[in-house]
């Protein structure tokens, strides 16, 4: 069986341009009773997002989309996602904020801060004037700070010129930052794991390298199939890699909000969602799916 | 005991397609064929008011929305009604975050000795007509984040419509540190069944599935009145929002991939009318204009579309039906680079067009007996 799911999805909180409720109420007009907002490293968007999804009768896992690297700090060095997931319980109390990859987050947005405030800093007056005529970012607190698409919108909308400077400029944030992202996927796994989530490979397919992914895959406890970054026959052949090795596999959109939303071709597992969730699925949103 | 009447339902499916008109009027419209919209329709039973129980939480909008609401949660439903018994929680958590301490986490006897009061004001048209501190006395949970604390419980007094909430904290472990929390900061709970002849109708959706239930029970009174409340998501649900094209034309974005053609899109908004017969005597379709400040909706930021609608003294039934326009709004200047145009700006135009009543069937509209008073 399967259930209407979106599973891994950005909000303003990372790259995406929706705010985590908009996000939420979007897939509910699209009938997804189970729903993950997923952005990059924080776990930002997330109790919005499930205070939204309980007033629709909707369960919102709290997930985050964790960056590692496969040969970082090499010329083959490339990011490889991995996709936690935890019980919706892990949000009573402050139980998420509890975890390890909750407080990377925080240190993710921290640092984030500094690099967009050293950039603004190398800037010249005029332009930096055009930017934050005033001086309002740099008060801004790390988790009111814009993230990285608001960040470029902000860029493109006061000084188009400096799109370009700011883009080529931030992939640095990453590749520079060992104490952040220098992890394997493995050491990502094992974090995931150690906090108590459940660890999802996203969209597979996208790596080059793709002997490393494939042990990456044997170690994970699943991974992403329908994903609008997998085409229809790679899908298949993921999901017939899962269901042959006996792992988890999901179905998402991975939305920007900057295309047309492509709604997974398929649910996610019942077998799946109640892993993460650790505990089956109210009846009600079994047979609705 | 207060004994109040809940509607049961059952369920239907919308296949047909038909048009009454009566005069000028439109009257009982259908949804067109071959749409699965489920519909419901009532029986009435009579129930008591059961119990419930109020969870308080944090709110996460920011201002000027109150810092905490009550997760209410009933034996009947999700309103809460007069006569009603109810028990409210609190988060250990929440209480620890509240007094503030900054030093080592309490254990859990200790955040088991703060003495927790909830002021309790039952209102009635905004007045205040009885209050009531209710004290924590029990706790359940075996740490700090799963440990809940219970109160008394209490009895939802007649003639109210809205409970509103205090609350204080005092941690004999720190001297006695009192927290106060007034009721400014916690969003008040709507009660039904304290307003008389007063009904509230609601018509609304759970998933896919359309229903209308009256909130006190029973049926509308003659000579009295009924709020009708017709919810945004019924609406989308009606008209299948998901399914619209909502597309406006294309803009150039960007992000960290670089720039691009994107999509830009639109937003549908409902124009929403009425038509209402009194022992089949129809008076013209009505519009109703959408409120963010229903007593029926609990979250912030939705819509419903309401009416107060006057029953005649005479009056033995009671029919009604709902006519919807979803139109797509069309506004560029939200964006910048626009790259392609498919409508004008300023254009609000009409993409669907539903009739919602009884199994959209001609004919067959939402029929409520009236009570005599």
């Amino acid at each position: 069986m399967y259930v209407a799911t979106d599973l891994h999805g950005h909000t303003s909180f990372s790259d995406g341009r929706a705010t985590p409720e908009a996000y939420v109420d979007f897939r509910r007009e699209l009938g997804m009773r189970v729903v993950a907002i997923a952005d990059h490293d924080v776990f930002a968007g997330v109790r919005r997002g499930a205070a939204a999804a309980a007033l629709a009768g909707m369960v919102l896992v709290p997930a985050a989309e964790v960056t590692s690297f496969l040969h970082f700090g090499t010329p083959a060095a490339e990011q490889f996602h991995v996709l936690a997931y935890f019980p919706p319980e892990m949000l009573f109390g402050r139980r998420l904020e509890e975890t390890r990859l909750y407080k990377r987050g925080l240190r993710v947005q921290h640092k984030w801060r500094e690099f967009v405030l050293a950039w603004l800093s190398d800037l010249d007056e005029g332009d930096r004037a055009a930017l934050d005529p005033e001086r309002r970012i740099e008060r801004l607190p790390p988790p009111e700070f814009p993230a990285l698409q608001s960040m470029i919108d902000l860029v493109v909308r006061a000084r188009r010129p400096l799109f370009e400077p700011f883009r080529d400029h931030h992939v640095r944030f990453w590749e520079d930052d060992a104490e952040l992202f220098a992890w394997t996927p493995e050491d990502c796994i094992d974090a995931i794991r150690a906090d108590g989530g459940v660890d999802i490979v996203a969209h597979p397919a996208r790596y080059r390298d793709k002997e490393r992914t494939l042990s990456v895959l044997a170690r994970a406890s699943g991974l992403e199939v329908y994903t609008s970054r997998h085409k229809p026959d790679v899908a298949e052949q993921y999901r017939a890699f899962a269901e042959a090795n006996k792992k988890l596999w999901t179905a998402s959109a991975d939305d920007h909000q900057n295309a047309r939303y492509v709604r997974p071709a398929c649910g996610t597992p019942l077998a799946t969602l109640e892993r993460i969730l650790r505990r089956p699925l109210p009846m009600s949103m079994i047979l609705a799916a | 005991m207060v004994r109040i009447t809940i509607r049961h339902v059952r369920t239907g499916v919308a296949t047909a397609s038909s048009v009454v008109l009566v005069g000028n009027a439109t009257l009982g419209c259908a949804l067109e064929a071959n749409e699965h919209v489920d519909s419901t329709a009532s029986s009435a039973t009579t129930v008591d008011p059961g119990a419930g129980v109020f969870d308080l939480q944090r709110t996460y909008s920011g201002p000027p929305m109150p810092t905490f609401l009550f997760n209410t949660t009933g034996s009947t439903d999700e309103f809460v009604r007069v006569g009603e018994k109810i028990t409210l929680t609190a988060p250990a958590w929440l209480l620890v975050q509240l007094v503030g301490i900054t030093g080592e986490t309490p254990d859990v006897p200790t955040v088991e000795g703060y003495r927790v009061t909830f002021h309790v004001e039952f209102r009635h048209a905004g007045a205040v007509v009885q209050r009531k501190d209710v004290r924590v006395t029990s706790y359940t949970g075996q740490d700090l984040y799963s440990l809940v604390a219970h109160s008394q419980s209490f009895v939802v007094p007649a003639r109210t419509d809205a409970i509103a909430f205090g609350l204080t904290v005092v941690d004999p472990s720190h001297n006695d540190k009192t927290v106060e929390v007034a009721p400014a900061e916690v969003t008040d709970v709507p009660v039904f069944g304290g307003e008389g002849k007063r009904k509230h109708l609601v018509f609304d959706n759970l998933y896919a599935t359309l229903r209308q239930r009256v909130i006190e029970g029973g049926n509308p009174i003659d000579g009295g009145d009924a709020v009708v409340t017709y919810t945004d998501w019924r609406a989308d649900t009606l008209v299948d929002k998901g399914s619209i094209d909502r597309e406006i034309g294309t803009a150039t974005g960007y992000s960290r991939f670089g720039s691009y053609d994107m999509p830009i899109f639109g937003d549908v908004v409902y124009e929403v009318s009425y038509g209402v017969a009194f022992d089949d005597a129809w008076s013209g379709e009505q519009s109703v204009s959408a409120t963010t400040t229903s007593r029926v909706l609990s979250l912030a930021g939705r819509s419903a579309y309401e009416a107060d609608v006057s029953i005649p003294a005479s009056a033995r039934k009671m029919d009604i039906y709902f006519h919807v326009k979803a139109l797509l709004v069309v506004d560029y200047s939200r964006w910048g680079n626009v790259t392609s145009r498919r409508y004008t700006q300023g254009d609000r135009i009409l993409v669907r067009e539903r009739w919602d009543n009884l199994h959209g069937q001609a004919g067959q509209n939402y029929e409520f007996p009236v009570d005599r008073r």
